[in-house]
């Protein structure tokens, strides 16, 4: 064998062995890429569900967040396990919860999974702005006898309003005032202009939404009292509205939302909180009620007291006040609009709750 | 003598020889090439089997049941999200909002739905473009149809068109416009298509026979979950 026939069989084993290696690459190559693709959808499949899941979360613990609270505008950021959830209050009635996670945990750079929510929440302020006196009317009303209405400040509670009317009305040609009652106020009868969310929506919900909201519903008579069980205050009973009257009983701290579907008669007794009654209220036998009343059909106040404000919504419907007493009281209107403990639980749009993640 | 009639045979030999090893080599490389063909093949159709589950997947995830307008045999016809504002001021008669999307709404063949209502209202066209929002937003202004839009809610810009599973690809058609692909053409038509399942859908895809190769993958049932739904 010479030395020139060794050589051409090493070279063509080397070329078979280099054709073998490229095409042994290639063949890696496209492997690669297939691993790549998949673990790149892996990630961002799984950074989405990460990012969701911090979002409902933070729906699960919203009654801790106080988010209720927040301005139109505000943006809280909260961090926890390398996923962050921004939260914005877009409107008074709408907030939007942005998920963040990162397609690898504990990655500072490279992309993000993101997902998107909208909440809906009662509209405390709308509902505060509406306020604009102690008896807010849209309709002919009626303050007889020995009947009081006060519009005043105390420097007890905070007021974001402006100074508040006695009497605040679209038609103040339509208010009867009788000899022996009084109407006092910043001024005492004011022609309201403020724009108002048409009935039968209330701080940016629908009745449906708000009577979701309720601690509690009500029907026909009631004569409210507070109610211990065991020496603790009874939430579960139906009359138990809590009490404005005894600042150390086990339910003075108890204010709920209680929404009536129809007509409400309260026949004496106590109680306190946020009042929604879609149909005709009537409140006398010497009853005592602290916070707010909303009502859609007419209102008839004998021998009773008010502290707080009544929202007399219907634009037909009349008013009428008989040996009364409505007195502004801010205080109390605080307590009913920020202490109902479901109140400020959020709710889901009735179209869609998440929106796509661009 | 003797030693020029043993150079024939030498040369024979070296001939054989030769042709077993081209043909050898001829072979290998043949059937590399067939490899590198097939692997080839194969990632598009794997490709396609992705691309076809990704795309819908990606628009349907956000939808709400009123976005489907339609599911055929064949045919999905959806409502397309594209963007998603903010508004933030009204001037005259055009909205201002914050905007992020995909790309910028096109009054010829978007309209804008109200995210908490599920009010579409119809885009007439743009306004100016200089009122920002805030520091760092991207601002948009729009002519938009129906009552000003409180400060606040939410806008989503969107196009409806319709999914196609047709002429061996998935395909996208917008309006009056042809069916434009999405994917190769790797797809078996007789056994690829849509399927309604209660308030949700699923798609069968299925590869059409390969020329080359066969894919591990060769058929795919895509149940597509929507958070809205």
């Amino acid at each position: 064998m010479s030395p020139r026939r060794e050589g051409f069989i090493i070279a063509v084993t080397l070329l078979v062995m280099l054709l073998l290696e490229v095409l042994a690459g290639g063949m890696l190559l496209v492997a690669l890429h297939e691993r790549v693709v998949a673990t790149a959808r892996n990630d961002v499949t799984t950074a989405r569900a990460r990012a969701e899941t911090a979002i409902a979360r933070e729906v699960g613990a919203w009654k801790h967040g106080e988010f209720h609270r927040m301005r139109v505008g505000e943006v809280r950021a909260i961090e926890s396990d390398s996923t962050s959830v921004r939260i914005e209050r877009l409107r008074g009635d709408l907030f939007l919860l942005a998920g963040t996670a990162p397609l690898r945990p504990g990655a500072s750079s490279g992309g993000f999974g993101r997902a998107f929510l909208l909440l809906r929440a009662f509209d405390t302020q709308m509902l505060l702005q509406q306020l604009t006196g102690a008896l807010v009317l849209a309709a002919p009303a009626q303050l007889l006898g020995d009947t009081r209405v006060a519009g005043a400040l105390s420097t007890d509670c905070e007021w974001t309003g402006g100074p508040p009317a006695g009497v605040a009305t679209t038609r103040p040609d339509m208010l009867t005032v009788g000899t022996a009652a009084e109407v006092a106020g910043l001024p005492p009868v004011l022609l309201d202009t403020f724009p108002r969310e048409a009935a039968p929506r209330l701080a940016g919900l629908s009745l449906s939404e708000i009577a979701a909201l309720a601690d509690r519903t009500a029907t026909g008579a009631i004569t409210p009292a507070p109610a211990l069980l065991n020496g603790n205050c009874d939430k579960g009973h139906p009359a138990n509205w809590g009490t404005p009257l005894e600042s150390e009983h086990p339910c003075a701290d108890y204010v709920p939302f209680i929404y009536a579907d129809g007509d409400l008669e309260i026949a004496g007794g106590a109680g306190q909180g946020l009042l929604v009654v879609t149909g005709n209220l009537v409140v006398r036998h010497g009853a005592t009620f602290n916070g707010v009343i909303v009502a859609g059909g007419s209102v008839l106040i004998a021998n009773a007291t008010v502290r707080g404000a009544i929202y007399a919504r219907s634009p037909s419907d009349p008013a009428v006040l008989l040996d009364a007493s409505v007195l502004f009281e801010p205080c109390a209107i605080n307590a009913a609009l920020f202490s109902p403990p479901l109140l400020h639980r959020p709710l889901f749009p009735p179209g869609r709750i998440w929106l796509p993640a661009h | 003598m003797m030693r020029r009639g043993f150079i024939l045979p030498e040369v024979m030999t070296a001939l054989v020889l030769t042709g077993i090893v081209a043909g050898a080599l001829f072979a290998m490389v043949r059937t590399q090439v067939r490899l590198v063909s097939a692997g080839i093949e194969r990632t598009s159709r794997a490709d396609a089997l992705r691309v076809a589950s990704l795309v819908i997947g990606a628009e349907t995830r956000a939808a709400a049941p009123a976005d489907i307008h339609g599911i055929g045999p064949d045919s999905l016809a959806v409502r397309i999200f594209r963007g998603t504002g903010i508004v933030c001021a009204h001037e005259n008669d055009v909205t201002h909002m914050r905007y992020r999307g995909f790309r910028q709404p096109d009054p010829v063949k978007d309209s804008v739905l109200i995210a908490d209502t599920d009010e579409v209202i119809s885009v007439s066209g743009y306004g100016s473009m200089g009122r920002p929002c805030g520091t760092g937003e991207v601002s948009l202004g729009l002519r938009l149809g129906g009552a000003p839009q409180r400060v606040g809610t939410v806008l989503l810009v969107f196009e409806t068109g319709t999914y196609h599973f047709s002429t061996r690809a998935l395909r996208f058609r917008r309006g009056n416009e042809g069916r434009q692909p999405i994917t190769d053409e790797m797809l078996d038509d007789a056994h690829t298509g849509f399927t309604p399942s209660g308030s949700a859908f699923s798609a069968r895809i299925t590869l059409r026979a390969g020329q080359r190769a066969a894919t591990p993958f060769e058929r795919a049932l895509v149940v597509f979950p929507s958070l809205n739904r």
